[in-house]
């Protein structure tokens, strides 16, 4: 990560720069919850139907496995995607809030505490 | 009806030095702010309305409805909003302008510390107004002198004419590349902004040259060169440096607001520095005072005058920057200098401009005698008496303190 100096901001303390806030690791000050994806959770639907997020009457086409609930819902845009997947969690951003594994209708996240 | 002489001597100097002629016609001081906007042509007018500024949201909004100004007008909720919001136009690169009064201006605080600070040359006219409590909609500087600290220049006018000459110098001192810091021009509520003068107002050509295009340093919608603007400073950052900046730009805009006052000056005859002296040069005594008060001063100056009496008037136009070298070369003659606040800072022995002034003749060998007097809060009148109340005590280094105050 770049070390600023006063002298690299321009005017206003503006940082003549775009995307520079992915240098600064926000994981870091992540409380002590860490998410715990289970890809196979959330991507093969073996929950009873009424569970449905997608209220689905039978497993059709319709049925969104990656629902995209934990992406959508998480604050610090934390939840990687590749090819329409869900592939887990960029804990260099992410701060242990819990929202993803509240949000996600199979459960396939879980806070996982650590010491 | 009493002619001003400043206006007097203005058409004296303009037959001299104008370039342009203007249009000589009656407006109040709302008018002829609105007037001044609508010919700056702004990108962006985001106002809420108050008490005594209202007047000024209602025309800018009909410029805009009317086609006369093409500008965004944002109809915003608040005057925090209106700040904020002039306050992304800026930084999105549009020039924006806004107005406000009293607690408006106080609702504003807290954002035109992130104008000044992201050095967002937003102009602003405040048409100064008393704070509550008790509830008030007359006349005094608390408003304008709360945010004395807020990193903006602020601008005081005595009339309509100097508002008007204000607004238009504002935009140039703001948007200069030395400075780039908010503008506030300030202007007595009612007094001056529903007191109706006669004015000369420049050709909307003449104005739209003299402010020229604005040319943003930065701009959020530039997609070729992408900036982040207000960032987190970090736990160990710059903000003590960044703020050095603004100092420095602000001790730059001293320079700024004289050139910009002589080249307005070449274009309309009307001259504009920091302060106004009035039979200074050889006066003993001098009062020291702010905007619409300076008019009354000036009566009774030309009356003790008339009686032999050494006094004159310093009128204060610049506040920030404070212009302490000049103030201090100015008056350095003067024995004995009244200072005429029309605010106060209860626990303070003395209101702001005494208190600044005072201090800027600290390091000065023979020191005048510096008195303070506190008028006009609330809108309560300040009449020629209470001008020769403070020039009597002045001639005799006698009493100081409150004028016009209802004693039991």
């Amino acid at each position: 990560m770049k070390k600023w100096e006063a002298d690299d901001y321009q005017l206003g303390a503006t940082i003549p720069l775009g995307g520079t806030a992915r240098e600064n690791m926000t994981g870091s000050w992540r409380s002590t919850a860490i998410p715990h994806f289970m890809k196979g959770t959330c991507q093969e639907c073996e929950t009873p139907k009424k569970d449905c997020p997608d209220f689905c009457a039978d497993c059709s086409d319709s049925c969104q496995r990656d629902c995209l609930l934990c992406w959508i819902s998480c604050p610090d845009a934390c939840i990687v995607m590749r090819d329409g997947e869900i592939q887990g969690i960029d804990l260099d951003y992410c701060k242990g809030c819990g929202i993803c594994a509240l949000a996600c209708p199979r459960g396939a996240i879980i806070m996982v505490r650590q010491n | 009806m009493r002619l001003n002489p400043d206006a007097k001597q203005a058409k004296k100097d303009k037959s001299m030095t104008a370039k342009t002629k203007g249009k000589v016609t009656i407006l109040t001081g709302n008018q002829a702010i609105a007037e001044a906007m609508r010919q700056i042509n702004p990108d962006v007018v985001a106002v809420y309305p108050i008490t005594p500024q209202t007047d000024v949201a209602e025309r800018l909004s009909s410029f805009v409805a009317d086609g006369l100004l093409d500008a965004e007008y944002v109809p915003v909720e608040s005057e925090h909003s209106a700040m904020s919001a002039c306050v992304g136009a800026a930084a999105a690169g549009a020039r924006a302008i806004t107005a406000t009064a009293s607690q408006g201006l106080v609702y504003m605080q807290e954002v035109m510390y992130i104008a000044s600070g992201l050095r967002l040359p937003i102009v602003m006219a405040n048409v100064n107004r008393s704070l509550s409590a008790p509830i008030n909609i007359h006349c005094d500087h608390s408003d304008s002198m709360g945010a004395r600290d807020s990193g903006w220049i602020q601008l005081y006018s005595e009339n309509a004419q100097e508002a008007y000459d204000n607004i238009i110098q504002a935009v140039r001192i703001a948007e200069h590349q030395d400075v780039r810091l908010p503008v506030m021009v300030n202007m007595d509520g009612f007094i001056v902004s529903h007191g109706t003068e006669v004015l000369e107002l420049l050709d909307d050509k003449d104005v739209s040259e003299f402010v020229g295009e604005y040319e943003p340093v930065f701009s959020l919608l530039d997609i070729e060169r992408p900036v982040a603007i207000g960032p987190f400073d970090g736990l160990h950052g710059h903000f003590f440096e960044h703020k050095m900046a603004q100092v420095k730009a602000m001790d730059k805009a001293r320079k700024v607001t004289l050139d910009v006052g002589k080249e307005f000056a070449s274009l309309t005859g009307r001259d504009y520095g920091f302060f106004e002296e009035y039979r200074l040069a050889d006066a003993e005594v001098a009062v020291v005072v702010l905007a619409s008060a300076a008019g009354t001063c000036k009566i009774v100056v030309d009356e003790l005058r008339e009686q032999g009496l050494p006094v004159g008037l310093l009128k204060l136009r610049v506040f920030r920057p404070f212009p302490s070298a000049e103030l201090v070369g100015a008056l350095r003659h003067v024995k004995v200098i009244g200072v005429l606040d029309r605010s106060v800072s209860p626990g303070l022995d003395g209101g702001p401009v005494f208190a600044e002034l005072r201090s800027s003749f600290y390091d000065m060998e023979t020191l005048p005698k510096v008195m303070s007097f506190i008028y006009g809060l609330g809108g309560r009148e300040f009449k020629p008496q209470h001008a020769s109340e403070v020039f009597s005590s002045l001639l005799s280094s006698s009493k100081t303190g409150y004028l016009g105050i209802r004693l039991r």
